[in-house]
Parts: C-alpha cells; structure tokens; sequence
C-alpha cells in the first residue's frame, strides 16, 4: 500500500507523535517524584513495606540521629585506593591536612544552624549552647536540690561556691561561647554530657588538634550532622558544593550523600530512559507515518487517557500516587496496544476482539491476585496498572465499533508460503519450532536452578570511591548497628526508663531519653524539694534565692531564670518540643530507643524482651522476603488461573498449553541471559516477570489466531496481520523497554534486563513456536476450516 | 581661613600625638630591661573584667608568679580559687576546692584551633613580656610616659589592641587587654616580692 501524504496525513501524524510526547511526559512526570513533587506524588520509601515496618523505616530519616554523615579528606588529595601505609609522608601534607580540616570547620560554623546542626569540629562550643543550656535548665528535673550540695555544705553554700567559680573562669581572657556556657551552666553540669557524648560515637580513628586523623590512610574524618533530613536532596547538594568551592577534595559518607547518590543516579537513568524512550517513540511513529499505517498512531491517546485515569483512581484509593508506580504502571498500560493493534491490522476477523479480551483477562487474573499484596507498593501498582488496562482496553473496543475506519490499516507484505518462505517446509520451521522449544526447556531448568537475590544492600547505588570510604570508616565504628525501638504517648519516659533499667541489669548499651531524664514519678519527686525552696506557699516565687549582688543576677541570669516557680515543671513525653539534649531521640510524637547488641546472643536477649526491636538491615531486607513469601503463592495461583481461562476459551487443555508457549520461551531467555552473560536475577527482575505474565500470555492467545490451513486464509491476510499485529507488538515493548538497559542504578538495570529478554524471548516463542505448534495440532484434528469459520 | 587652618593643623597634632610615638624592638627592650632581668618575680594584682554588651563588671584578685624562662603562674584568689600555669608548651588549670576541685592538663600545641585557649595561652605569653615576639606580633606604640600600646598586625590575633604601663622602677604597673570578644581586661599590678624557695 502506497503511504499518503499531505497535509492532512502529516496533521495526523503530528497528533500522534505528541500523544507519543505525552505518553513519555507521563514516563518523565515518575521521575519528577525524586526532583520535587506535588502532595499526589509520593517519592517516599515507606511504600515499599507493610505499615509496622514503614514506621520504622520512616524512623531513619526522621530523627536526626540518623543525619550523621562523615566528611573524609584524603592528604594526597583523593583517588581510589585503600590503606597508604609505607612510603615518605612528609610533615606538610599533614599540616596541610589539619589547614583543610580547619578551613572545613570554619565553612561548618559558617553555615549556620539551618544546615549544620552539630559537627565534631573541635573549637566549635557554641553549638552545644542549646543544648547545654537545656541541660542546665533541666536539672531540677534530674537531681534533688538537696544534691546540689551534699555533705556538711548545703545548696546555698554549694550553690554559691560554684557561682564564684564560674566568675573567676569568666574572669579569664575566654571566648564568648564559654561565656554563655558558664551563665547558664554555673555547677558545671555539662561535663555529663561530655560523658554523654563520648558514648555515643565510637571511631577507632585517633585525634590530631582534636581532628580524627588515620595515619595510616593519611585521612582525616569530621563528623558532621546535617539539620535536615536525606530526602531533602537539594539541601544536601547545596552543602556539597559549598565544600566544594574550599578546593580541597572532601567526600561525604552517610546517609546524605548515599540518598543524593541513589536519587542523582535514578533521576539521570530516568532522564536517559525518557529520552530515549520517547525518541524511540517518536521514531516508531515517523516509521508507521511514511510506511503509510499512520492510523496506528490513534491508538496512544487512548493510553494517554487511560493513564490518566488510573491516575485518579489510584489516588482516590489511596491518597496519593508513588513516582515508581507512574513510572512502570504506565509500561504495563502500555503493554495494552497489543490489543489495539491486534484490532487494527486484523479487523476483518471476528475472533480479533475475543482474543484481545481473552488476553486482558488472563492479564487482570495476575494483577488482581497481586493486589493482595501486604506490600503498598505492589498494591498501588495493580490499582494503577488494572485501572488503565481496563479503561484503554474498553477505549479500544469502543473506538473500534464506532470509528473502526479511524484504525484499519494494512499488514506487512510478510512472504509466507513459496520457496524461502516463514511457512515453507525444509528445517528452517523446524529449526525455530526447535528452538522455541529449547527456550521452554531453559525456562523449566530456570525454574529449578534460579533463585533471585534478596539483597537490598546491592541496590544501594555507591561509586567505587564511595563504597570503599564507607567500607574504610565503618570497620572502624566500634559499634555493631543498632536495633530500633519506637515508643509514643504519656507512657514513653516511662518506658524508656523501664528500658534502660533492664539494659543495665544485663550489661548492654543502650541509648533512649531515659538516659538524659529519668521518669515522670521521679522528675516529680525531684521537683518536689526545688519547689519547697523556690516557691511560696501561695504560688509565685518564694525569694529563696541567695542573695546575690547585681554582677551574679545579670552574669547568671539564664541559670537563674530556671530556678524560677513557673519554670519547676516536669517534662511531658507528649510535648511538642523536646529538649535540646533530646532533639536527636524524638520527632513528632514518637521516642527512639536505639539498642547496641555486642554479640549475637545480647541481640537475641534484646529480642526475647522487645520483640519490637529491629535492625534497620531487618527492616529494608524484608521487602523481597515479603515478596518472596507472596510470590510463592500468587504466581503459581496467577498462572493456575490464567491457564483455566485459557482451557475455557480453547475447550481443551492442547491449545492452552501451546498458547502458553510464549510465557515459557521469555522466561528461559531471561535465564539463559543469567546463566550465559551473568545477568543478575533479583526480586526486581521477579517484579518484571510479573510484566513479562501480562503480555506473553497476549502474545500466546494472538499467535494461536493464525490459520493454519490455507483453504481458509486463501491470501495469508489473517496470518499477516497477527504477525504484523505481534511484531510491532514487540517492536513497541521492546522499545518501551530497552531505554532501561541504559541505566547504572542496579534496579532500573536489572527491570530493563527483565524486560527486554523477557520481551525477545516471547515474541520468539510467539512466532516461532505457537504457530507451529497450532498447526500440527489443528491438522491432526483437522479443524482447521471449522476454526477460520468461527 | 587662616584660623580655620591652624586650628586644623593643631587637631591634626592633637590625634597624631594620641595614637602615640612608634618605638623599636629594641627600645622597647630597653624599657623591659628591668622587668625582664627578674628571675623569680611574684606580684600580686586586682582585675576587672568588663562585658560591656551586657553590662557587667567581674572583679578579681590574684597574684601573678613568673618564673623565667617560661614558666608563669596566674592564681586567681577571688572570688574563687583558679590556678592557671602556663610551663613551656603546657597549660595546667586548677580550681575549685575539696570535692568540687578540678584539673585539666592540655598542651598549647592542641589548641591551636581553639580561640579561648589561644587567647587565655596568649595574655599568659603576654606577662613575659618578650621584646622580639612582641615586635613581631604587634606594632608598638608610646602612647605616655611608660606607657606603651601594641596593636595585631594580623586580624586573627585573640586580642584587638593591648596596653601596658610600667612603674618608674620598670616593673609591670597596669595591663589593659581588648579581647576579640570586645570584653576588656583592665589589671592593676602591685609591688612585686622576692620569691620564696619553695612554690
């Protein structure tokens, strides 16, 4: 057929090509989820796990606890490799070392409260100010008043003894944050804290000018806590290029960086993949404009629609939509133009839209059953992605019965019969229909020998540089990680101090509010003795106060404001505002217990007591065991149900079982790609089998509609058409899909893998082996004519 | 006009001679001959420290103990015990009586980065009253009779200006210090005594 042209075709032609660009904004709009996002668009990690396990998850970027990252600067100025041991070190790559580090301190300090909220710069006192001062503050609440001064000399004595003592530090040449400090902290209470402090971060590093300095890596280490939290992605590269402007080569380790990391790489493979995407899309589309089969490019607004729709949906059952849901639901809305195509090239049949049906049930049966999922994630994406289908498909169907002029369009001219022909006799037939069957057989070893990797950690995107700093640091962390406890509500002090009472009792760390403030009753208790000096009977302040000159009233003025009635109150566990000693353990209205296990068996002794407790490890590496756990039953049972649809339709088992040919021959492409190139198989490629279910079995329903006795397709039009219908079928999956062989981030790489071998082998497995099949069984039934006629 | 200039001219002589006469390293180790030739000095002192910002004045007493070559002892007697020894590269702080008695020990090297820790090492130095490290830090000025102003040739200097007078017998008089902080030290000098053999 000659293809048209003029103004009219090429208008067409346009209106496809921007349905194609919007289908593509659309793949585009799921990775704006990471760049910043309206409140429909939800970017967070919290949907990848049951609620119980989110909570705690979601603890990790919500109390600043989990903001410290590490700063690391090598002498020689950076570059891979591990221990320098050995070798001339010169005294001035040291020095220059300690001048970096100083200079680092200072952009720290200069930053200001807003990005840095504390960091193991030595000189740097006026960040513990608030905190210091809330110490202070809170010691009615710790210590009776009696324990201010013990022995012969009572409180007043004690009191002013400690007062004098402070004048005549301040009377020093001092800084004035020692100053402040002095004010509000006269009895000297912050040297606990230090105790505090010095328990909390073990790193076997060494201090020079109290710098962590590794001699034997020529390292030095600041540990910076950032004030906000990982997610905040602009903040955190807004920090980085600040360090970068001091000219030396800082790296940054921790959460910060390895969420800037992770986000910066899914957002440049997701830019590549949308580019690419939408290119290859656009090219298809230039490609069916001038072959004259322009009309296939009406079959995308539907998608567009579709999408949209689900769109709504979605976020009307559950509140918002994630990017990673917008971005593959839309893939598997896209796998719909099967059944367009079908339609459209084999329109003159009256089984086409049968088979398109067929091939949406048996895909909703997968979808429907996955919609089971514990995991909100997976939940989400079966709203979205059953939503679409059904919507495009009946968009379809419709369009189809009303316009069906809209979408005819020829087939290939495809050479099927006669000397070289795709059904001539001779071994080339034989040999495809071997080797579809020798995918089959790849498929059913896979099944057996395949197990996909349940890591998490290995999709945790580090540059070589990255994951060898962090691997440095972390071996000299005296620590093992934490187990995570969360509490909320009145009884949180309480049970915190339950906590550390029992934590005591077996020997085992543990670090949670009631190390810094001890329970409701005892705060009362405490309270009780300032209040009998400091309050009068009737309310208001006793004027117990020693009676201080003008200089000790003003010099120490923040101290004494506390000592006032109104300010002797016992803290709340449900306010609001913690403590500044305490901002790292609380955030909204939940606590954090963080316990430190030195073995194995304090790990399980913790357990026993606090089942709650968890690793963060724990936490993350339950997705694919949850997964895994469904899977078992939801694949074997989507199958089961599929193929049931499919013995309905065909009223008897064979036909079933050769329509399922293309799902086996996908999946043993994709093992053969694991087993001959290495290709990792993880419960991400799992989650693209579940793509490959959808379409292979459309591909397999399809392949059985070509006749296989020529009396009744005289002209091979039928047989051209599926064809036709099922390569551009493939074509545009493929297509869809390859961008994402592109990427480096391990998950979009190891979809993209999936995908496409998945996408390769059941096209194969379609033409190949299906018709082949069929016919050698239509024949020996001698049904042919009978199934034409139908 | 002629007024006019004469007036101005003789302003201009009144400023100038208020920010002093520059003298040389070596006058100035002239003037400290006395001061610097005393091997074991103990002096006592009476100091007031103004916070200005927040209005408040610490007053102190002590006595100063300098023990040459480098070693200076500065004991605060009120309103509270406090012991400061500066000995070659390290500091001792003591204070507090009884049970509430406290010490630290850190080397001056350490606290290169610690602002405080310079500023108190610094006006430690500054009571040894050495010529040629004075000279080199500080640009000196005669602002009176025995009276002497030292200004930071560098911005990053603990002190923003120090002046120093000394008695006719050339023994330390009065110190005034202008921290960084904008608080000023103001320390008043008394006769000194022999030292004792023991500490």
């Amino acid at each position: 057929m000659r293809p048209r042209t003029g103004i009219v075709s090429a208008a067409l032609a346009g209106i496809g090509l921007g349905a194609a660009l919007w289908v593509g904004a659309a793949l585009w709009a799921g990775s704006a989820a990471w760049a910043g996002a309206p409140a429909w668009l939800d970017r967070s990690q919290a949907i990848f796990l049951p609620r119980e396990l989110s909570e705690k998850l979601a603890a990790q970027q919500r109390f600043p606890i989990f903001w410290w990252n590490f700063l690391i600067l090598d002498e020689a100025g950076g570059g891979a490799g591990g221990d320098r041991s050995g070798g001339d070190r010169s005294g001035g790559d040291k020095a220059d070392g300690l001048a970096r580090a100083r200079q680092a301190c200072e952009y720290l300090r200069e930053e200001g409260q807003g990005v840095i909220a504390r960091s193991g710069c030595p000189e740097n006192l006026a960040q513990f100010e608030g905190i210091v001062r809330d110490w202070a503050r809170d010691y009615p609440l710790r210590s009776t008043l009696e324990g201010v001064g013990r022995g012969p000399r009572r409180w007043p004595a004690r009191l002013k003894a400690a007062m004098d003592a402070a004048l005549a530090r301040a009377s020093l040449p001092l800084d004035r944050s020692m100053i402040e400090l002095l004010r509000a902290d006269p009895l000297g209470r912050f040297h606990e804290l230090e105790e505090h402090a010095r328990r909390r971060l073990h790193l076997r590093i060494p201090r020079v000018a109290g710098f962590y300095h590794d001699e034997a890596t020529h390292r030095w280490v600041i540990p910076v806590q950032l004030a906000f939290p990982p997610t905040e992605g602009a903040r955190t590269r807004a920090f980085l290029r600040g360090l970068e402007a001091l000219g030396a080569p800082w790296e940054m380790v921790g959460p910060h960086a390895s969420t800037l990391a992770n986000e910066g790489q899914v957002t440049r493979d997701l830019d590549r993949v949308s580019l690419a995407g939408m290119t290859l899309t656009a090219l298809l589309c230039l490609a069916a404009a001038i072959s004259g089969r322009w009309r296939l490019l009406l079959l995308l607004p539907p998608v567009g629609v579709a999408a949209g729709i689900g769109v709504l949906v979605t976020v009307a059952f559950c509140g918002s939509i994630h990017g990673l849901t917008l971005s593959f639901g839309v893939g598997i809305i896209g796998l719909a133009i099967d059944y367009g195509l079908l339609g459209a090239l084999n329109s003159g049949s009256s089984r086409t839209w049968r088979a398109n049906l067929m091939g949406l049930l048996t895909t909703l049966a997968g979808l429907l059953l996955l919609m089971r999922s514990s995991i909100p994630l997976l939940r989400q994406m079966m709203i979205f992605s059953a939503t679409g289908l059904g919507v495009v498909f009946a968009l379809f169907y419709l369009l189809h019965r009303l316009r069906p002029g809209w979408f005819r369009v020829e087939p290939l001219s495809l050479r099927l019969e006669g000397p070289g022909g795709w059904e001539s006799g001779g071994w080339g037939p034989g040999l495809r229909l071997a080797l579809a069957l020798g995918l089959v057989g790849a498929s059913l070893a896979g099944f057996v020998t395949l197990r996909p990797s349940l890591d998490m950690m290995r999709f945790n995107f580090q540059s070589p540089r990255a994951a060898e700093l962090g691997q440095w640091l972390f071996a000299r962390l005296e620590r093992r990680p934490p187990l995570i406890q969360l509490s909320s509500g009145a009884g949180a002090l309480d049970a915190a101090a339950s906590q550390l009472d029992w934590a005591r009792r077996h020997s085992i760390a543990v670090e949670n509010a009631a190390v810094y403030l001890p329970s409701i009753a005892e705060q009362g208790r405490n309270l009780a003795s300032w209040r009998r000096a400091f309050c009068a009977r009737g309310g208001g302040d006793s004027g117990l106060l020693p009676r201080l000159d003008a200089t000790r009233r003003e010099f120490f003025q923040p101290f004494l404001s506390s000592l006032h009635c109104a300010s002797l109150q016992p803290f709340s566990p449900e306010s609001k505002v913690a403590p500044a000693y305490l901002s790292d353990l609380h955030s909204g209205r939940q606590w954090l217990t963080l316990w430190f296990p030195e073995s194995d068996e304090q790990s399980a002794l913790i357990r026993s007591r606090f089942p709650e407790a968890v690793s963060l490890k724990e936490i993350v590496g339950a997705f694919p065991l949850i997964l895994e756990r469904e899977l078992r039953w939801m694949a074997p049972t989507a199958f089961l149900l599929a193929t049931l649809l499919l013995f309905a339709y065909y009223g008897g088992a064979v036909m079933a079982i050769i329509a399922l040919l293309p799902f086996f021959s996908g999946m043993g492409v994709v093992a053969l790609g694991a087993w001959l190139f290495g290709l990792s198989f993880s419960f991400v490629s799992v989650i693209g089998l579940v793509m490959v279910f959808g379409f292979s079995f459309d591909y397999g329903i399809f392949a059985t509609e070509i006749p296989p006795v020529i009396r009744a397709d005289p002209d091979r039009r039928v047989a051209r058409a599926v064809l036709t219908s099922l390569g551009f079928a493939a074509l545009s999956t493929i297509s869809g899909f390859a961008p994402l062989l592109l990427c480096r981030h391990p998950v979009l790489r190891d979809l993209g893998q999936t995908l496409f071998l998945g996408a390769a082998g059941t096209y194969l497995g379609a033409i190949w082996g299906v018709p082949a099949l069929a016919r050698a069984w239509r024949r020996r039934e001698g049904r042919a004519g009978e199934a034409d006629a139908k | 006009m002629f007024i006019a200039f004469w007036v101005g001219w003789a302003l201009a002589c009144f400023c100038a001679a208020g920010q002093g006469k520059p003298i040389s390293e070596q006058e100035l180790a002239a003037r400290l001959k006395h001061y610097r030739g005393i091997p074991d000095l103990r002096v006592g002192f009476r100091q007031i420290k103004w916070m200005g910002d927040m209005g408040i004045r610490i007053e102190s007493r002590g006595e100063l103990r300098l023990q040459r070559p480098d070693k200076v002892t500065w004991r605060v007697t009120k309103p509270s015990p406090l012991l400061v020894r500066l000995d070659g590269g390290h500091i001792h702080l003591e204070e507090g009586e009884g049970s509430d008695r406290r010490v630290e020990d850190f080397s001056t090297g350490a606290l290169q980065g610690d602002r405080g820790a310079r500023a108190l090492a610094g006006m430690i130095a500054w009571l040894e009253l050495d010529a040629h490290a004075i000279a080199s830090r500080y640009e000196i000025r005669e602002v009176g009779p025995r009276t002497f102003r030292f200004i930071p040739r560098s911005g990053t200097d603990a002190f923003t200006g120090l002046e120093l007078r000394l008695s006719p017998d050339g023994n330390l008089d009065r110190m005034v210090i202008d921290e960084a902080s904008r608080d000023r030290l103001e320390i008043d000098f008394g006769r000194p005594r022999p030292a004792r053999a023991s500490n």
